[in-house]
């Protein structure tokens, strides 16, 4: 979202308006949840995570509180959300058999019919392999390659600076090419 | 496949549709129930900035705040007015709160209109004052904008003074007294808000709100002769009297209730002036220490050596009574309280010298026993605190009695109690002596403000009633209740003093 937009719909939210609240659930919602369906990989999960993050985000609004970025709020939600979730939860499943109904590219379905099943193969080895990395790396390629931030909207989210977000991506990438090589 | 290729493939991934709009739903459910008191009420999530600067900050940083508003100015639309509504003398969008206000007046000739529009104006201006002295943050930008707030309501009130007059001049006296009834009672509303924002305020803003309130009585007389002014006396004396007798009358109320108020705190000055020096001498008498320290710090040096004696030999005999001082103590805390009443209600009926001097000699009795539970009490916190400063107050009450006697200081205690009554028994002697005398010259004040307002009363009872006596009446009203209000400031004057 474009930072001026973004702070006109916060200006907005400080007096209650409810067409604000619209906008932000429209345009955060699905990309907070494929953040989150990477790291979880289970579409109940997500789906009940991503609606955590936006309820906390209400009563953050609630205290008070000065937000001065809203894209990195939300993402800080949504990771801080996954991390108490994993400290519950023991056993994480692999593979989904609901991935095929979320495809909605059609036209790579039509094109490609014969080789849904490949696709769904090859999601989950990119699944296997990002679960062997690190925490933090898996979150840089997600954000950047799946949800499409910029480095600088990244370096916000995580408070790092933009050089060291570029270089622990370019290992994180290396990281993940050698896995999926040696499978 | 490349890895780009399969992430792009990857990116495709939506949540399903179903739940993507059950939890919409939820989400602004939510959202509507936590923040409806926000839109119902107007109020900002974040105190700390008002709503313009939101705008400023959020919205337009890089560009300079001074460029914003001549913009938004000129250009006039809807939106900048908006954001000006709510703002305060001290936020940068309140230069277009008052240009729309000037360009409103400058528009309307109608002079009826114009008066209206200065009641308005000055009523956003109480707003304004308000909303600055509720707020949470003090600091000094704070103050100076309150200031300005005070002295914006000022101007407001004189402007309506003046735009009564221009009214006079040119219409006709109909809607003249109409106008200068409107403009009284909605004085008298504004009265009432800035009396009690003045409870609440610090004494720097107090000062200033009694100056608007001088104009708001001048702006409310003036409002009053106006009427008297341009009535026509016709042959029906009733109509001159329903008109302007009812104001007057609703006025002298106001003062009369005042005047209660005041005499009530004058006489609750004398109670309290004793009960808190009775207060103190149970505590402690630090206070009366204080003023025996004022007396002494002349000559003190040379001194200290004996007193270091003393203090060993004061030191055994404390340990030694202890518990007969406990005891004795109690008995005495209990009559002093019964003999405190007693004298509350002899001093209530009037002040002849006979009675005085029954007073003070029973003054005097209960101050020698509270004197001496002091000193018990003194000697009791001492033994149960050893503390330096209760060490030196020692030395101080024994210094007082090496200047007045000239004489060898003495191991005992019961001698030095007594004289150090003597002592401290004057000092508060005067001090009630004097709120007596404050409270007597308050109910004075207080009693020349009723009579004239008795006055008042007789004559209006009149029925051959000219403009100039009405005029009279009025002039007489504001002496009266000029009276009252330099006897409320006598009372907190007083209540000032007794609490140092």
């Amino acid at each position: 979202m474009f930072k001026v937009r973004e702070k006109f719909i916060l200006w907005r939210i400080q007096q209650g308006k409810i067409k604000a609240f619209e906008e932000i659930y429209d345009f955060y919602a699905p990309k907070i949840y494929k953040f989150i369906y990477f790291k979880v990989s289970l579409v109940e999960d997500a789906e009940d995570l991503t609606s955590q993050t936006f309820i906390k985000f209400l009563k953050y609004l609630n205290n008070k509180k000065i937000i001065n970025n809203l894209q990195a709020l939300l993402y800080n939600i949504a990771r801080n959300l996954v991390i108490d979730f994993y400290r519950q939860k023991k056993q994480v499943s692999l593979f989904d058999d609901k991935i095929k109904d979320q495809i909605v590219d059609k036209k790579n379905l039509i094109e490609n019919l014969n080789s849904t099943l490949d696709l769904a193969i090859e999601i989950k080895n990119i699944k296997k392999a990002l679960k062997k990395l690190n925490n933090e790396d898996k979150e840089i390629i997600i954000l950047r390659f799946i949800n499409d931030l910029s480095i600088r909207e990244i370096s916000k989210i995580f408070g790092k600076s933009q050089i060291n977000i570029r270089v622990s991506l370019h290992r994180a990438l290396k990281k993940l090419k050698k896995i999926i090589n040696y499978n | 496949m490349s890895l780009t290729q399969k992430f792009k493939i990857l990116k495709n991934i939506q949540p399903r549709k179903k739940w993507l709009e059950q939890t919409r739903e939820g989400f602004l459910i939510q959202a509507k129930k936590e923040f409806e008191y926000v839109r119902s009420n107007n109020i900002s999530l974040n105190n700390k900035y008002s709503t313009s600067l939101i705008f400023l900050r959020l919205f337009l940083k890089p560009i300079s705040a001074l460029a914003i508003v001549a913009i938004l100015f000129f250009s006039g639309s809807t939106f900048a007015i908006q954001a000006a509504k709510n703002t305060v003398p001290g936020d940068p969008l309140y230069v277009i709160k008052i240009n729309l206000e000037k360009t409103q007046k400058m528009l309307t000739n109608n002079k009826e209109k114009r008066v209206g529009l200065a009641i308005n104006s000055s009523k956003e201006r109480l707003k304004e004052l308000k909303k600055l002295s509720y707020s949470i943050t003090p600091s000094t930008k704070n103050d100076k904008n309150i200031k300005t707030a005070t002295q914006n309501l000022n101007e407001g009130i004189k402007e309506i003074k003046v735009s009564l007059n221009e009214l006079k001049e040119e219409s006709n006296s109909k809607t003249t007294i109409e106008t200068a009834k409107t403009v009284d009672t909605q004085t008298v509303k504004i009265e009432k808000e800035l009396i009690q924002t003045k409870k609440e305020a610090s004494p720097l803003i107090k000062e200033e709100i009694e100056k608007v309130l001088n104009s708001v009585e001048e702006t409310s007389s003036h409002a009053l002769q106006t009427i008297i002014n341009e009535q026509e006396i016709t042959k029906t004396d009733s109509v001159i009297k329903n008109e302007a007798t009812d104001i007057i009358e609703n006025k002298i109320k106001q003062t009369e209730e005042k005047i209660k108020e005041v005499k009530n705190k004058a006489v609750d000055l004398v109670k309290t002036s004793e009960l808190e020096i009775l207060a103190e001498v149970e505590q402690g008498g630090e206070k009366i220490d204080q003023i025996d320290q004022q007396k002494i710090k002349e000559n003190t040096k040379t001194k200290k050596q004996e007193n270091a004696n003393q203090e060993n030999a004061n030191k055994m005999q404390e340990q030694k009574n202890d518990i007969i001082i406990k005891q004795e103590n109690i008995k005495i805390l209990e009559e002093t309280q019964n003999s405190k009443f007693k004298i509350q209600n002899e001093n209530k009926s009037e002040n002849l010298k006979t009675e005085e001097k029954d007073k003070k000699d029973e003054n005097i009795k209960i101050l020698e026993e509270t004197q001496n539970s002091k000193l018990k009490i003194q000697n009791e916190n001492k033994n149960e605190n050893l503390k330096t400063e209760e060490k030196d107050k020692k030395d101080e009450n024994i210094k007082i009695l090496e200047e007045t006697q000239n004489s060898k200081p003495k191991t005992q205690n019961e001698t030095i109690k007594q004289e150090d009554v003597k002592i401290i028994k004057t000092i508060e002697q005067e001090k009630i002596k004097e709120n007596k005398e404050k409270s007597q010259e308050i109910i004075k004040e207080t009693n020349k403000a009723e009579t004239i307002l008795k006055e008042v009363k007789e004559t209006l009872k009149q029925k051959d009633l000219n403009k100039n006596d009405l005029n009279i009446i009025v002039d007489k009203m504001i002496v009266s209740k000029k009276l009252t209000d330099i006897a409320e400031k006598m009372t907190e004057k007083n209540i000032k003093t007794i609490k140092q």
